[in-house]
């Protein structure tokens, strides 16, 4: 494994405890971040310090409850409707529609672009595209289907996108836009990480205009993941991260 | 015979497994109340709000330092169990540190919300206004964790000296930076960094047998 010797001295660990407390800066979350996609050491730190930083939140002295406020929430639950129901899902936050509209958007637009160049492809990709637009509507409208924020670091920071991951299906679409194109002979690969085990999900195609796409179905379940990394590395062969990390997300 | 979540939501949606529910809510553990709150069993959630009611209204009131407040974020967090209940894994985590979670981000977010917008004037003096009843069963059925927790983490806390424990409470309760922390005590960066680490280094040998489970994400 690449983090295996990862130098000690190289480990922000002034800095775990505050990422811990949500006490960073900016710049320091995204340095802590992109250390943690690579190193296991400070990432069973950061865990450390997380369990002892949830535990504070029972310190305050009890306080009376107001009657009111059970009242108030049932008429809210009653009006929100069950979990399960059709109401329910079209009442979800309005940024989980939102990334799931960007998402949609990012894959039908950028297959629109393309099916644009020649006929003969665009009948192929309209297949193609029918397949995926019915596995992205899928994949959204299972009730246990989440969505995950992807935000780029380093040299790729101004790529964001999302993971919509259906435990159910053990299924999971990475899409991604504002990818810088990686040099010849490199390529993003996509990491399933388990404390100090990364697995390779597979390789992110970036187009032209920066737009990437994967979906994974890994034979392990994902829930059993702890995060997913993607790196840019000198070869598509890579079995262990050792390039320059792109973007990581928690699969909490 | 093992029926799978999908199979388990169609069963309990036709109905067919409401006797199952005539089991009373309070005799079950956390981690079954979430599997009935799941299938939407509004009496599941009334047993968590009964057990985690005051631990999460008592953060809020600590953070947030206004009763109307603490109020909504009570209710607030409660909605997001509700609607996000599926996302509990108990391998992670207690309930009850993953629902406190849930509610210690949301204060987070309503303080830096609040520092980002012009602050109103407030008329009315909290004081002069009528008490509102107490929630009873809030108190008498609070999680026995919840107050177990309460008591180890203050013993804790206690030992820390004074300015950790001041730039403890500052990065959690206010939910301030290091550089924030620092202009308020008005002490060097490095200083407040080096406090906050100690503390919790201390705090995670005092508290250790708390800590064999996965930390939760709200």
């Amino acid at each position: 494994m690449a983090e295996a010797g990862w130098p000690r001295r190289d480990c922000p660990e002034d800095l775990i405890a505050g990422y811990a407390l949500g006490a960073l800066e900016t710049d320091e979350l995204e340095l802590v971040e992109r250390h943690l996609a690579v190193c296991a050491r400070c990432r069973e730190a950061a865990r450390e310090a997380r369990r002892t930083a949830q535990l504070l939140a029972f310190l305050p002295p009890p306080q009376p409850v107001p009657a009111r406020a059970r009242r108030a929430l049932l008429a809210r639950i009653r009006t929100a409707g069950s979990p399960g129901s059709l109401g329910f899902w079209l009442r979800r936050p309005a940024w989980l529609v939102a990334t799931a509209a960007t998402v949609l958007a990012l894959l039908f637009g950028w297959q629109l672009l393309q099916q644009q160049e020649t006929a003969d492809r665009q009948a192929r990709q309209a297949v193609q595209a029918d397949a995926q637009r019915r596995a992205v509507v899928q994949l959204i409208a299972q009730r246990d289907g989440l969505l995950i924020r992807l935000q780029g670091t380093g040299a790729a920071r101004d790529a964001h996108g999302a993971i919509i991951l259906d435990p159910s299906s053990n299924t999971a679409l990475v899409a991604v836009e504002g990818l810088p194109r990686p040099a010849p002979g490199q390529a993003y690969v996509v990491w399933l990480v388990r404390g100090e085990e990364y697995r390779q999900a597979g390789l992110l195609p970036v187009d032209e205009r920066g737009h990437a796409e994967l979906f994974l179905s890994p034979r392990e379940p994902l829930r059993t993941f702890d995060a997913l990394a993607i790196t840019l590395e000198n070869s598509a062969q890579a079995t262990a991260p050792s390039g320059q990390p792109v973007a990581l997300a928690t699969l909490d | 015979m093992h029926l799978s979540r999908t199979y388990r939501r169609i069963v309990q949606w036709s109905g067919f497994a409401r006797r199952s529910q005539d089991v009373t809510a309070e005799t079950l553990t956390d981690e079954q109340l979430v599997e009935r709150l799941v299938s939407g069993d509004l009496q599941a959630l009334e047993a968590l709000y009964d057990r985690y009611a005051r631990p999460v209204y008592s953060l809020a009131v600590r953070m947030l330092g206004d009763p109307a407040e603490a109020e909504e974020l009570l209710q607030e967090t409660f909605v997001r169990l509700w609607q996000q209940a599926f996302r509990y894994e108990a391998r992670r985590g207690s309930f009850g540190s993953w629902l406190m979670s849930i509610a210690h981000n949301l204060a987070v977010d309503a303080l830096r919300h609040r520092s980002r917008r012009p602050q109103r004037a407030d008329f009315v003096d909290a004081a002069t206004l009528p008490l509102p009843s107490v929630d009873e069963r809030a108190t008498a059925l609070e999680a026995a964790e919840a107050s177990e927790l309460r008591e180890r983490v203050r013993r804790a806390v206690a030992q820390l000296p004074e300015p950790q424990r001041q730039a403890i409470e500052l990065a959690f309760f206010a939910g301030l930076t290091h550089s924030e922390i620092a202009a308020v005590l008005g002490e060097p960066i490095g200083t407040i960094k080096t406090r906050i680490r100690l503390a919790m280094q201390k705090l995670q040998l005092l508290l250790r047998d708390h800590e064999s489970e996965e930390p939760c994400d709200g």
